[in-house]
């Protein structure tokens, strides 16, 4: 336990120096891996994926949540639109949930879009949020509200 | 079965019974403690599976947290930290290896299915470790993709199924210690009971016999003790009680038979006692008569001597008072032929004298005649009595002169007057008697009777009955003669003396003492019979008189 308190800590501190983070203005995009039998979600389904209580697409897929490191926009912006929540309260939020084992899995955090890229297309189910401008078009886009990024109305920028 | 075999065969039964009851704790010991060994480590394997689940859970939370919350870290590729996960993998491995140990043939299988997947899951975490920080994309990739689906496998399908198993386990371990520590327990008491009842039962039956028989024993030991040396002690068997009794009986029989022994040894002692009484007595009696006889002799040859000496000068006084009465007489007639002679005044004072003297002459003639019986009577006793015997049937006799004394009585006094009762027994065989003698006897007797009841009639006046009864009984070998007044009877204090010639109770001039006397020594003396006297004071006398028959000895 000891030890992994001050895993604990590294990791908090060298999450609040990760790397690169979108440019202002532009919209943040709800990228899904092609598995993903979803098109469109709706705001509180998207809230619900971001806070745990949706685990899983389908009956066999789960839901692998990868998210920005803190700092960096799309992080940002998904904590201020969807979740209402500072950075300190999200991750008060998650530690609380694991200890009470009420979520098996967490958000996975990930330094780069190019990561999320490389993951969205690896892992089964996964969910990614990233600066629009930079989404591949092998990439399947999920629309938010029945909008897409740049949509007028589109509440992740 | 004797007592000792007996005392043997319960010892041995007892022994039976405390190895069955041994048997039986130890049975119970050992099934209590297979029952305790199968809830321990079922506890154990649960003590393990929560330690497994809460490891698991720690590193799982761990994964979980380092995963959300950085990216780009030198703790996951710490060698230090991957020595540390790996060590804490290790661990839960080491459990999950104790767990197996432990593990019984039927849960093997879903315990070896947990390993498996812990093995999986406990590389995919590796992977993750390993890669945390330095390849972050294999790193959240192996953890998406293959770690937590394992993890899920493993923490909310396979640990729970093994919890739910064991927990199972453990009610199951628990309900049968219970069932068995019940069961162990009934068992026991019942056979302790049962012990207990079987050994208080042989102790039962066992003192039951012993005490009957010791009972038996010992009534019987004390009825011999009392004397009643017939009574059979009865046990039956063949145990050291019954050789006991038989020894007792056999004591006892002896005893009876000392003991009739000796009673006919004392019967044979008490028979010569008596007949030495007997003879002691008839000696006595001899020596009585003899002395009685002596002394009678003695009076009679006195009697005989002085009456012998009294009789002529009686006779003189007798025959010249006689005479002188007559001389009287011829004086007064010859005094009346010369009456004219004599002055009247001498002639009345002749005639005064004359009527005196004849009244003396007659007294002297009276007194001397009454002397004259008693010297007769004297000579009669003292010359004793040889008339000839004969065949006589009492019966009249007795009435006769009975009645006889009546009517003597009556004549002397008007006034006199007695009933007399007679039962005379018509079978009375005829016994040899001088007949003179014996009337003399009942003669004697009746006046005596008639005296004493007129006396009782003079004394009581109109309210009393004067009575005398007479009977006679026919006897084996005596007939038997009693005459009974109803007058006062005669006290116990002059009873022996009545038979002593000259004792008489009536007053000076009214008996001579010698009937009574006289009538024992015909009785008894001439014809070897008996005579006694039967009284109660105020109420009656009965002389009772008894006369051998012909060919019977003297009574």
């Amino acid at each position: 336990m000891k030890a992994f308190g001050i895993t604990l800590i590294i990791v908090l501190i060298s999450g609040s120096i990760a790397g690169w983070t979108a440019p202002a203005g532009s919209d943040i995009a709800v990228v899904v891996s092609r598995d993903v039998p979803i098109d469109d979600l709706s705001f509180s389904e998207l809230r619900k994926i971001l806070l745990g209580d949706r685990q899983y697409w389908s009956s066999n897929l789960r839901v692998t949540l990868l998210i920005r490191a803190p700092a960096a926009r799309e992080r940002e912006v998904i904590l201020r639109n969807v979740l209402e929540m500072t950075e300190a309260q999200y991750r008060q939020y998650w530690i609380g949930k694991v200890f009470r084992a009420e979520s098996s899995s967490a958000p996975k955090s990930i330094a780069t879009n190019e990561m999320a890229f490389s993951l969205l297309n690896s892992i089964p189910g996964s969910i990614a949020f990233v600066n629009a401008s930079q989404v591949p078009k092998d990439l399947k886009v999920v629309r938010l509200g029945g909008l897409l990024p740049g949509d007028k109305g589109y509440p992740l920028n | 079965m004797t007592i000792r075999r007996r005392l043997l065969l319960s010892f041995l039964l007892i022994l039976v019974l405390f190895a069955v009851n041994l048997v039986i704790f130890y049975w119970s010991n050992q099934k209590r403690q297979t029952s305790v060994e199968a809830l321990r480590r079922a506890i154990s394997r649960q003590i393990l599976i929560s330690g497994v689940n809460q490891n698991l859970n720690d590193i799982q939370k761990q994964v979980t947290l380092l995963s959300e919350i950085t990216t780009e870290t030198p703790a996951g590729g710490d060698a230090a930290g991957v020595a540390q996960f790996k060590a804490q993998l290790e661990k839960v491995e080491n459990q999950i290896g104790e767990l197996q140990s432990l593990s019984e043939p039927e849960t093997r299988k879903n315990i070896e299915a947990f390993a498996d997947a812990y093995r999986k899951l406990s590389a995919s975490w590796r992977i993750f470790y390993e890669n945390f920080g330095i390849n972050q994309t294999k790193a959240i990739t192996e953890l998406a993709v293959r770690a937590e689906p394992l993890t899920q496998e493993v923490l909310q399908t396979r640990l729970p199924q093994l919890q739910a198993d064991e927990n199972a386990r453990v009610d199951s371990a628990s309900v049968n210690f219970y069932q068995v520590a019940r069961l162990t327990n009934r068992i026991t008491l019942m056979i302790f009971a049962i012990s207990a009842a079987v050994a208080v039962g042989v102790a039962v039956i066992v003192s039951e016999q012993l005490t009957r028989g010791l009972t038996r024993l010992k009534v019987g030991a004390a009825l011999i003790g009392s004397g009643d040396f017939g009574h059979r002690i009865e046990l039956t068997g063949n145990d050291e009680l019954t050789e006991l009794a038989k020894a007792f009986n056999e004591m006892s029989a002896k005893l009876y038979r000392a003991r009739h022994e000796l009673t006919l040894a004392n019967e044979q002692e008490r028979m010569k006692s008596e007949q030495l009484e007997t003879v002691v007595d008839q000696l006595r009696k001899a020596q009585d008569q003899l002395v009685v006889q002596q002394k009678l002799a003695s009076l009679g040859s006195l009697t005989a001597g002085i009456a012998h000496e009294i009789k002529n000068p009686l006779n003189f006084v007798t025959n010249f008072s006689e005479v002188s009465a007559g001389l009287v007489d011829e004086l007064r007639n010859s005094i009346k032929e010369q009456n004219e002679r004599i002055d009247p005044k001498d002639r009345q004072y002749i005639e005064d004298i004359l009527r005196d003297l004849h009244q003396n002459v007659s007294k002297i003639q009276e007194h001397g005649k009454r002397a004259d019986g008693i010297v007769r009577n004297m000579l009669m006793h003292s010359r004793g009595h040889g008339g000839e015997r004969q065949m006589t049937n009492l019966n009249p006799l007795v009435s006769e002169y009975v009645k006889l004394a009546y009517h003597g009585m009556r004549a002397q006094n008007t006034n006199f007057n007695v009933a007399i009762q007679e039962d005379l027994d018509s079978t009375l065989e005829p016994v040899k008697v001088v007949v003179h003698d014996i009337s003399r006897v009942f003669l004697n007797i009746a006046n005596n009777a008639c005296y004493a009841a007129y006396e009782k009639k003079k004394r009581l006046g109109d309210g009393f009955s004067p009575t005398i009864s007479v009977s006679t009984r026919n006897l084996s070998s005596a007939v038997e003669i009693r005459i009974k007044d109803n007058g006062d009877g005669i006290p116990e204090s002059i009873r022996p003396r009545l038979f002593e010639p000259f004792f008489t109770t009536k007053p000076t001039g009214s008996g001579t003492g010698l009937g009574l006397s006289m009538s024992y020594e015909i009785i008894v003396q001439q014809h070897n019979g008996a005579i006694r006297v039967e009284s109660e004071i105020g109420q009656y006398a009965e002389f009772v008189i008894m006369l051998p028959k012909p060919n019977s000895k003297a009574t």
